[in-house]
């Protein structure tokens, strides 16, 4: 695995790594915001001859970050999306004197082997240093012969093949189109500008995910009904303020012990004049018979349409299941992991800190009972009717399709 | 600690509270230390923390010497944190220090401000041998007054200046952990250079800056609310620092997330934490809750762990049964074992059928023969410089009776304070009280012939000096004081100025410098010295008439302490009418005897004691002979 040299971009990788393994920074948006920040910086700094050479070190960087805190997914997801970002700018300059999709060509040795290429690739392998390029078994950016930019459902069904086949195709097919750009050393460095514009515009996607989220608010919420909702999550209240100014409703916060941030959220939503009830927990199932929606937040979304939210979410789930309630969870696409079998490890409900369930002074109760704080419970994709995230309105069964739309194969292993 | 160093957990929960810059001053083991930063994370140049480690000079023999140290060379020139070595924390300390520096902001004779964190009595992480009544300010958690509680004997009562009930409400506190972190002014290692004698920074700096009108200092206390802190003081805190860090009390300093070793762990339900590297489990082992299995480790089949942590490259074989022990790297148990509430070092080999009691300390790279049975409480190490194979070179150091002595030792019983308890009862530490019911009971040093049966003989016999290197610090600081002054013929006045500066410091009973020379052959000095300290003012004629008044001070006639005892009398004789202390002092002085005893008190004293001529007067030839009989 090719590892960072830089020493600059090592620092500000292992700073924010050991921010993240600390929990120094915590917090979905928060993290994709550094995040970002990060990639924003190694983009700017990196020394590459190639775009996969940048594309190696990004992944690696991210590689490096989610190997330090594997339960921050947003942190991977950020990566990941900007790396798609950055093949996709790569083939569209690439690809812009000519019309179809290229590939920007690997070294000498790849070139041979895929034999009938060589004639072509010669001269362009000679304007490059073959010592400086990573070896790639593979040509790393797969692109869809028809897309330039946009990977959709359309073009995947257009094209009538996975994906992974129609990137060999696409290279194979690539090499026999006649190249055009004839520099890609200097492509490569010249494009810097134009993914540093992408990584801000996902920088301002993430800045802006609550109002994006919660813009189609008013079509969710209707007037007279009775929402629930469970501890404090942002693109939640926004999205109920949002809904608050067209539509008058009730909204039934549960406090989400032990961490109580339902509180917060009771008293900002009160605070805009929403009619608001804060109640335990444990009434969450009394309640349900009168509720019209549960609306819950995100912490990540896997790629099964199952989703990690704050611990209660499933009891939420559960009650609503029984009562035949429409279970929503709102969050920004950010949140969408590529992983889908996660659920699977015990650890990842990030157990935190007992000692707010049971105070630490309380001595010998503390040696005789173990407490576990899970953070997060996992929620199945069969008592999810809708996300509801800044791509529009997706049932669970489709998040495999955002997945593919959103991140690109290559990267779902960092 | 939970299969990384000890130092490292303390420098990530500094790293984790924002600290940047540590110093490690070490006195012993320094190059290792030393050694074990420089190839650390933490000397790597993207480390946030930047680790120095200093060699304090061999001169150092306290707390205080050290702190005096670092004001020499001059490395403080700021605020700074003071933490033990041994610490593990997740305490915003940066929190803890911006509240520090608003105080001291407001008023500039605050200097230090320590961090303490409730824990009810009984609590497993709760140090039981150093623990303190806090006296408080209600409105603003100014200290203002400390007691330090030794866990014997025990205390039913606590005191503090009646000055402080002057209105304020006061917060008079018991339930409260130390956590060894307090953030200290600059002025904190000048006031330890000004006052040479303060050792320990609770027991005499804390004290002395409140107590001292001169210094006019403040000192404040903070509440750790949210947080863990807590220090590893001995084997009984080692194993509950390893409870809370599994337990996760510590988070985010867990081994799944932020493990200072750098292993990876897989955290399974119950809390077991399983390395992600290479550990192999046999299909029908099992592993119980609360148990940390390090990376390469092999449990066979039908081996049971539970409670434990298990270190690198362990291996348990088939039906041994490990409960609440901490394996270190490398460990080896054969089939059929069972270990018990122990602590085993790196590479001990502990073969078939072995059984290990509770509360065992196993030294690195002991092999433990198979079917032996090793009792409670036992430490066993491998003597340094011996031939690696030989069987005889191996030694027991039964640690029971040693536990009882003196109020640091009795934490290596690491586990069963029930147990402990007994141990507990029976040992004293005769610092602290001048009730003669407690000092009575101190078994460890005087040198009364009625020693109670409770001491194990077999100890007394072991060792000539064996109970005197068993009592607390002041013994045995206060012993080599006067041994110095015999050896280099210093002038009594000047062994008694140092005894009560030392007395001072540890705030001992004066008895103790009784028993002390009544043990240790110096008896000669003992008019002398009464007299001095009474002149200094350290003890009054109260405490003298109430030990002379005492039967058992009184001591079998002819022995040594009877002589004392007739010193003491004809002191009391002197001062009875209010005479001039000068005369007192002489004739005290003069009448003082010699301390040759042909039936001493203890065996230990009477293995080194020869027949010797009698009766100086002469201080300093009387010391000569001391001295040649050393």
């Amino acid at each position: 695995m090719p590892e960072i040299k830089d020493k600059g971009i090592l620092r500000q990788v292992e700073t924010l790594t050991s921010k993240l393994r600390r929990r120094q920074l915590a917090g979905a948006q928060e993290s994709a915001i550094e995040t970002t920040l990060l990639i924003k910086y190694i983009v700017a700094h990196a020394k590459f001859a190639t775009i996969h050479e940048l594309i190696a070190i990004i992944k690696a960087a991210g590689r490096r970050l989610v190997e330090a805190q594997p339960k921050e997914h947003t942190v991977g997801n950020v990566v990941r999306r900007i790396l798609r970002l950055i093949r996709e700018e790569w083939a569209a300059s690439v690809n812009k004197p000519v019309d179809e999709g290229d590939q920007p060509m690997t070294t000498e040795d790849s070139q041979t082997e895929t034999g009938e290429m060589s004639t072509q690739s010669s001269p362009r392998s000679s304007t490059l240093s073959v010592g400086e390029q990573t070896p790639l078994m593979t040509p790393a950016t797969p692109r869809p012969v028809v897309s330039d930019s946009q990977y959709s459902l359309s073009n995947f069904v257009l094209h009538g093949r996975p994906h992974r086949e129609a990137t060999d195709f696409a290279s194979v097919y690539a090499a026999t189109i006649q190249e055009s750009s004839t520099t890609p050393k200097k492509s490569a460095q010249s494009i810097r500008p134009a993914l540093i514009s992408a990584i801000e515009e996902v920088m301002d996607e993430l800045e802006t995910v609550f109002e994006t989220v919660s813009s189609s608010a008013k079509d969710h919420i209707h007037s007279d009904e009775i929402v629930l909702t469970l501890g404090m999550s942002r693109t939640v209240e926004a999205f109920l303020k949002k809904a608050a100014l067209d539509r008058k409703f009730t909204a039934l916060v549960a406090e989400a012990a032990p961490s109580f941030s339902g509180h917060q959220l009771a008293q900002s939503l009160a605070s805009s004049g929403i009619n608001t009830i804060l109640i335990p927990d444990s009434a969450v199932y009394a309640v349900m018979s009168r509720v019209n929606k549960v609306i819950l937040g995100a912490h990540a979304i896997l790629a099964n349409g199952g989703v990690y939210a704050v611990a209660g979410s499933i009891l939420a789930a559960h009650a609503a299941q029984t009562h035949r309630t429409p279970v929503v969870f709102c969050a920004g696409q950010f949140k969408l992991s590529p992983l889908w079998n996660v659920y699977h490890t015990y650890g990842s409900l990030d157990f935190a800190n007992p000692a707010h369930i049971l105070g630490f002074q309380e001595g010998k109760l503390m040696d005789q009972v173990d407490v576990l704080n899970p953070a997060y419970d996992y929620v199945p994709p069969e008592l999810i009717n809708v996300f509801i995230t800044n791509d529009g309105d997706i049932p669970p069964a489709s998040m495999n399709r955002l997945v593919k739309e959103t991140y690109d194969n290559e990267d779902y292993q960092l | 600690m939970c299969n990384a160093p000890l130092l490292d957990w303390t420098f990530e929960s500094l790293a984790v509270a924002g600290v940047q810059e540590v110093f490690v001053m070490c006195q012993s083991h320094f190059e290792s230390i030393e050694e074990a930063i420089r190839n650390s994370k933490w000397s790597q140049t993207v480390s946030p923390l930047k680790v120095h480690a200093m060699k304090l000079p061999p001169t150092t023999r306290s707390f205080g010497d050290a702190i005096r140290f670092v004001d020499s060379q001059s490395i403080i020139t700021n605020d700074f944190v003071l933490v033990s070595g041994d610490m593990v924390c997740n305490v915003k300390i940066d929190e803890v220090v911006k509240a520090h520096k608003a105080r001291r902001k407001a008023d500039h004779e605050v200097i230090m401000t320590i961090l303490v964190k409730e824990a009810a009595v009984g609590h497993r992480t709760r140090p039981k041998g150093e623990t303190a009544v806090f006296t408080m300010d209600a409105a603003n958690n100014q200290l203002l007054h400390y007691e330090g509680v030794p866990a014997v004997p025990k205390v039913n009562k606590t005191a503090f200046p009646k000055a402080l009930l002057k209105g304020t409400e006061l917060d008079v506190r018991y339930d409260l952990i130390d956590c060894g972190i307090d953030i200290c002014s600059v002025d904190v290692p000048i006031i330890f250079s000004d006052n040479f004698h303060e050792n320990d920074l609770r027991r005499d700096f804390v004290t002395e800056v409140l107590t001292s009108e001169i210094l006019g200092k403040k000192i404040f206390c903070h509440y750790a609310e949210d947080g863990y802190a807590a220090r590893v003081r001995d084997p009984r805190t080692y194993a509950a620092v390893s409870r809370d860090i599994i337990g996760r009390w510590c988070f985010p300093l867990v081994p799944d997330d932020n493990h200072p070793g750098g292993h990876q762990y897989e955290h399974l339900p119950g809390n077991r934490y399983l390395a992600k590297d290479k550990v192999t489990l046999s299909r029908n082992c099992k592993i119980g809750n609360n148990t940390l299995i390090g990376p390469g480790s092999r449990l066979n089949d039908t081996a049971r762990v539970e409670g434990s942590v298990l270190g690198e490259n362990c291996t348990i074989n088939g039906g041994a049964m490990i409960r609440n022990s901490y394996l270190w790297n490398g460990v080896s148990i054969g089939a059929g074992c069972i270990i018990k509430e122990s602590i085993l070092g790196a590479n001990v080999v502990v073969e078939t059928g072995a059984v290990i009691e509770r509360g065992c300390l196993i030294g690195e790279d002991v092999v433990i023969r198979t079917h032996s049975r090793i009792p409670e409480f036992s430490r066993i190490a491998k003597k340094k410089d011996a031939a690696p194979d030989e069987e005889a070179s191996y030694y027991v150091e039964d640690a029971a009776p040693a536990d009882s002595d003196s109020d640091s030792d009795e934490d290596q019983d690491p586990l069963e304070s029930a147990a402990n308890l007994r141990y507990l009862r029976l040992g004293g530490t005769g610092k602290d009280s001048s009730e003669s019911e407690t000092e009575y009971n101190d078994s460890g040093s005087e040198g009364e012939a009625d020693v109670h049966d409770v001491y194990d003989p077999a100890e007394l016999g072991r060792d000539p000096w064996s109970s005197l290197r068993r009592q607390d610090e002041f013994g045995r600081e206060a012993y080599q004081t006067l041994k110095r002054g015999v050896d280099e013929h210093l002038n009594v006045s000047d062994v008694a100025l140092e005894l009560s500066t030392l007395r001072m410091a540890s705030n001992a009973d004066p008895e103790r410098i009784k028993k002390l020379c009544a043990t240790s052959n110096y008896s000669s000095a003992f008019g002398a010295l009464l007299s001095a300290l009474f002149l200094a003012e350290i003890i009054d004629e109260d405490v003298i008439e109430a030990w002379h008044l005492r039967p058992d001070s009184r001591g079998e006639e002819g022995s040594n302490l009877n002589k004392l005892w007739r010193v003491g009398q004809a002191m009391l004789a002197a001062l009875a009418p209010d005479s001039d202390e000068e005369s007192s002092e002489e004739e005290s002085e003069e009448e003082e005897s010699d301390d040759e005893d042909p039936a001493p008190a203890k065996p230990n004293a009477a293995s080194k004691k020869e027949a010797e001529e009698s009766d100086d007067e002469d201080e300093d030839e009387e010391e000569d002979e001391e001295s040649e009989e050393e």
